[in-house]
């Protein structure tokens, strides 16, 4: 069975999703992994996993999700996606790839903290 | 509209989209609509409130319905109460007016400014005011014709609010949250005041604690919402009255120790139901067995009592992904901390304003955020722990809630502010 990462590179290639959707902990998980995987500077990340995070940002965190799903308390599960995204694109420093999108993503936030992400992203 | 009134006041607008009018633009949250795009007063029709800083002199645009023969010029007078200061007192006018047409709507080709500003002090005043029609006839004599009632909730508010607040409306505020506002702060001064008043008259709003909703406008459809729609609720009530407060949203930082597997912490956790609520929301609580030790700190190797109990919790989680919001006040050189989700008093802090850098803090026991907040707000804290001889995980989606301490007892605590 292919891991959440394989799936997620499929969604972006063939426009295919999982037919039964994402775990959430899962995507968080591989968010998680692509994060400090960037942070830490080891290993840049693929140019394949850049454009997976690039497309949850391009589709406002709208992914398919199946089984329970956490309900953050500060911003909506869309924007935990889109926040993750964006701070795993910031720390392999791919945000040319969604720098077109940063308007409207500043824009249609509910959370202060992901328009604020995203001011500062913009001024950097 | 009575068709034996030969001619009469048919709709007044306040906010009429430009700064000249003066008025706070209030929006309706279901259309998300300004109120002022249509007249707010429209004869047997509608009846809008309006919003106006403290102290401000309106003005109006009138349309005036003529049904047959009426004086083409004449000055319009409006009459109503003195609101605290007694007495009837003529609010308009007298205002020449020349009607284009004798038959037919007529709008006035320029607001009429009101004679008086209205009260100094914040509030929500009922307007009733009776508009006449004066002239003098061929035969010179005063001729005075009753144009109806109209009658206006008015909201006056503390000071000029900031308008554009990201997740507001772009100018002005929801009707609802400036028609609470106005009320609960009726008469008060002081940015403190203001802010206590709010805290205190959140639970009349009847909007619920724990819903899935995360911005002001969907909490106010949905009927409550998360502590991230909380948080920017409070923060527009304030601004209604032109009072700045600051959002913070507060994240735990967990610690994994490698040679142990265990993590320090993994959640917050709440047990209280939070603001009109009698019982932890369904649809955003953890209910299962969690396992709250009787003390902590313990080492792996020692016997601990752990005192399970069925439970319905609310679990903050550590990391970006979670956390809880609340607001500050900078006042008189302290800092307030607001929690509209939890709490119906401001907490002091000694302490300054976090910065929302995402850097992370370490809090000893006796940090004032902890001792006078965070140890009553969130009683414990959920960690992947070893304990009597096992490795108690952290599971959620499996109900396993690890091990759960009290937050007082915890020697150090890892957390990071964002906004």
């Amino acid at each position: 069975m292919p891991s959440t990462r394989e799936q997620l590179r499929r969604m972006v290639t063939e426009r295919e999703a999982p037919p039964r959707g994402f775990s959430w902990d899962a995507l968080m998980e591989v968010l998680a992994q692509l994060e400090a995987a960037a942070v830490s500077g080891a290993l840049p990340l693929e140019a394949e996993d850049v454009r997976v995070l690039a497309d949850l940002v391009a589709r406002r965190g709208r992914v398919p999700l199946h089984g329970a799903v956490a309900v953050p308390h500060c911003m909506p599960p869309e924007e935990v996606i889109q926040y993750r995204a964006l701070k795993a694109l910031e720390a392999a420093e791919r945000l040319d790839c969604v720098r077109e999108l940063l308007p409207r993503v500043g824009r249609e936030a509910d959370s202060p903290a992901l328009r604020d992400l995203v001011r500062q992203l913009q001024s950097s | 509209m009575h068709t034996e009134e030969p001619l009469a006041v048919y709709s007044l607008n306040f906010d009429r989209g430009d700064t000249s009018s003066g008025a706070i633009p209030l929006w309706d949250p279901v259309t998300d609509t300004r109120l002022g795009a249509l007249p707010e007063w429209i004869r047997g029709h509608r009846e809008e409130p309006v919003a106006y800083v403290r102290g401000s002199r309106p003005s109006v645009g009138v349309t005036l319905l003529a049904n047959h023969f009426v004086p083409t010029t004449f000055d319009l007078s409006a009459f109503g109460p003195g609101l605290g200061e007694g007495g009837t007192v003529r609010w308009v006018g007298p205002h020449p007016v020349t009607l284009e047409r004798t038959a037919g709507w007529s709008t006035l080709p320029e607001p009429v400014a009101f004679n008086r500003p209205l009260p100094n002090r914040i509030g929500v005043h009922t307007l009733e005011l009776q508009w006449f029609a004066e002239w003098t006839d061929g035969h010179g004599t005063a001729r005075r014709l009753f144009l109806g009632d109209t009658r206006h909730e008015l909201h006056t508010s503390g000071a000029p609010m900031e308008h554009g607040v990201p997740g507001a409306p772009p100018v002005g505020a929801y009707a609802p949250l400036m028609r609470w506002s106005s009320r609960w702060c009726a008469g008060l001064e002081g940015r403190k005041a203001v802010c206590d008043a709010l805290l205190q008259g959140l639970a009349e709003t009847r909007l619920r604690y724990g819903l899935p909703a995360w911005s002001v406008r969907h909490m106010l459809l949905a009927g409550g919402g998360m502590c991230g729609g909380w948080y920017q609720l409070f923060q527009q009530l304030a601004n209604c009255q032109g009072v700045a407060v600051e959002g913070r949203t507060l994240h735990l930082v967990p610690l994994h120790d490698p040679s142990t597997d265990e993590v320090r912490w993994e959640a917050m956790v709440a047990a209280a139901p939070g603001i009109n609520q009698v019982e932890p929301a369904r649809q955003t609580r953890f209910l299962g067995w969690f396992n709250d030790c009787a003390r902590y700190p313990f080492t792996p190797d020692e016997p601990v009592e752990l005192l399970g109990r069925q439970d319905s919790r609310y679990c903050f989680f550590a990391g970006w992904d979670d956390g809880h919001s609340v607001n500050f006040l900078e006042d008189g050189g302290r800092l307030y901390l607001y929690d509209p989700s939890f709490r119906t008093q401001a907490v002091a802090l000694d302490m300054p304003m976090p910065e929302p850098d995402g850097q992370p803090v370490a809090l000893g026991q006796e940090s004032p955020l902890r001792r006078d907040y965070l140890n009553q707000a969130m009683p414990w804290v959920m960690g992947t722990l070893r304990a009597n001889g096992r490795l108690w995980e952290v599971d959620v989606a499996r109900g396993a809630f690890g091990l759960t301490v009290r937050t007082e007892q915890v020697p150090e605590l890892g957390i990071l502010w964002t906004r």
